[in-house]
């Protein structure tokens, strides 16, 4: 009995390295621990990778919506009964920004709101200054409405960048560093009644 | 001697039962098989499971671009029944004269320009390659499970349905589902995946339309030829044919509601006296201030003068400067050959009753609404 408490003690403060000699000279009592390992740092990878590729998706839902969503409002806003007038485009921007605060990868330069309509003249976006920092942002290609002359056309352009959620390091190198980084975007249009 | 052999026997035995550790089935087995396994199930499940996402992706994209689609489309519903009239402003967008259609062979109205600004061109659907499609239909009920109030349950006044559906369906290419799928034999079976997104809106309030509005034209002498009696804006010469134009008889710049369609229900009255040859036409024009300048003119003319009304109507949409006007242009000649009026004679025009109608003022209680997306 003492015996054998012994070497189950030996065993489980063995080193992976008497733990592969062990293993190589047929004393299988190291073979779990060794098994566990490798497959450990193979699961914990694609743990990660499966995280990151998550967060790359989640952020590509976000972006979608928040900009579903705020084209929505620009054109439908007036969903009070009592209500008539549309809210205006900074108002869209606002609730594009209540979407995409806080993630990782995305900050106030990448994202914008524009509204055209033939009142603003009909040929260029109106951009909306009160979209914080969205002066660096590059303007969708210009697209009015067919029947400008009673209606406008709203868009809304999210782009982000996302950073990987899961930072680890591989070999001595980042996430980061190592992941393909990708842009990526996407321009709603909702039409609207002058 | 025997103690060497023995010596060199137990070595020998000693050296091959490490080599059968080190090859023993039980010792290595476990991990390769695991390793394959694994290998083999994570790229199945991470390939499908990316294919699975990108398929998610493209399915909130068929949902933006369908909600886009329908709210565009309802936003001319609401223009339409607003202005009573079963037609968008543009007719060369108008899509309310059919209950359903289809962006792949009518592709002329706002949900198909709206779902092409959202990515989705609407070729029309092809088998196993990557394609999507955008139709439509109209419906005078209201969708189940809206949950919206107030609701408008009945059609406007102007006769099209208040709600609409639009259906944005994609064929999304896969990668590695088409690469599982060929190696088990499957070839072209999972090329692509179908998505759908779909959009119910309509028109959410009450629709009310005002009484229509006349505005009334005087009726009056407005010029005289023949004795060649010129008057202002006439331009005659060779006493042959003249031609002139009235001053405004309504307008310009004469308000009446925004976005009314004014109509002229009835003409004026064009005489002719002493011969009974003279030809030519009068023409009631009525023109609406589009922006800037004015458009849309329409006339109603007449040929062979006597003393006969006007027939047809004449049309134009206000635009949201609300201007009207309103004026009457002569043509006439003497005769086939267009001869000098005959000393003595002469032609009045005389506008006697026309009228012009609005239809009243528009609903302002009515509003667009997307009702769900499933």
């Amino acid at each position: 009995m003492r015996t054998r408490q012994n070497i189950t003690i030996r065993s489980s403060i063995r080193t992976g390295r008497t733990a592969i000699a062990a293993w190589l000279t047929g004393d299988a009592r190291g073979q779990a621990l060794i098994e566990t390992a490798l497959f450990s740092m193979v699961l914990v990878l694609m743990m990660a990778l499966a995280a990151n590729f998550a967060y790359v998706v989640y952020i590509g839902a976000g972006i979608t919506s928040a900009g579903r969503q705020a084209a929505t409002y620009a054109s439908q806003g007036q969903q009070a009964a009592a209500g008539s007038a549309l809210p205006a485009v900074s108002a869209a921007c606002q609730i594009a920004a209540n979407e995409v605060n806080g993630w990782a990868g995305i900050s106030s330069t990448n994202w914008g709101a524009y509204s055209a309509s033939s009142a603003l003249g009909g040929s260029s976006w109106a951009n909306t200054s009160s979209c914080a920092g969205n002066s660096n942002f590059t303007a969708p290609a210009y697209n009015a409405d067919p029947e400008s002359a009673y209606f406008s056309a709203n868009a809304v352009k999210m782009s982000a960048t996302p950073s990987p959620l899961v930072n680890f390091s591989l070999l001595g190198k980042k996430a980061s560093t190592i992941q393909p980084s990708a842009t990526y975007g996407r321009i709603v249009y909702m039409r609207q009644l002058n | 001697m025997i103690q060497k052999v023995q010596s060199w026997k137990s070595t020998e035995e000693a050296g091959a039962q490490t080599w059968r550790n080190l090859h023993r089935c039980e010792s290595g087995q476990t991990i390769a098989v695991w390793l394959g396994a694994i290998v083999v199930m994570s790229s199945v499940l991470m390939g499908s499971a990316y294919d699975m996402s990108v398929a998610w992706m493209h399915k909130q994209w068929a949902d933006t671009a369908a909600q886009a689609a329908c709210t565009a489309g309802a936003m001319d519903m609401l223009w339409a029944a607003n202005n009573g009239i079963p037609s968008t402003p543009v007719t060369a967008y108008n899509f309310l004269s059919s209950t359903s259609g289809d962006c792949a062979t009518n592709s002329s109205n706002a949900m198909c320009y709206y779902a092409k600004l959202n990515g989705y061109a609407s070729p029309g659907l092809t088998s196993n390659a990557s394609s999507n499609d955008v139709s439509w239909s109209m419906s005078t009920t209201q969708p189940t499970n809206s949950n919206s109030s107030p609701t408008l349950t009945t059609t406007p006044s102007n006769g099209v349905p208040a709600y609409m559906n639009v259906a944005v369906t994609e064929n999304v290419p896969v990668t590695f589902m088409g690469i599982f799928a060929h190696l088990l034999g499957m070839r072209n079976a999972w090329n692509t995946i179908q998505v759908a997104g779909h959009c119910n809106c309509g028109l959410e309030g009450t629709a009310t339309t005002g009484s229509p509005q006349t505005i009334a034209i005087n009726a009056g002498f407005i010029g005289r030829f023949g004795d060649f009696e010129p008057i202002a804006d006439v331009t005659c010469w060779s006493n042959s044919h003249c031609s002139m134009t009235s001053s405004p008889l309504i307008g310009p710049n004469d308000p009446v509601p925004a976005n009314t369609v004014v109509t002229v229900t009835s003409g004026a009255i064009a005489r002719g006296e002493g011969s009974a040859s003279l030809s030519g036409s009068v023409k009631l024009e009525v023109s609406c201030n589009s922006g800037s300048t004015w458009s849309s003119m329409a006339t109603l003319n007449v040929t062979g003068l006597g003393s006969s009304s006007l027939p047809g109507t004449a049309s134009c949409t206000v635009s949201n400067t609300n201007q009207i006007e309103l004026m009457v242009t002569v043509n006439l000649s003497f005769g086939s050959a267009g001869g000098a009026f005959p000393a003595g004679d002469s032609f009045d025009v005389q506008i006697d009753g026309a009228s012009i109608t609005t239809p009243g003022s528009s609903t302002t209680s009515m509003h667009v609404t997307s009702f769900q997306n499933d």
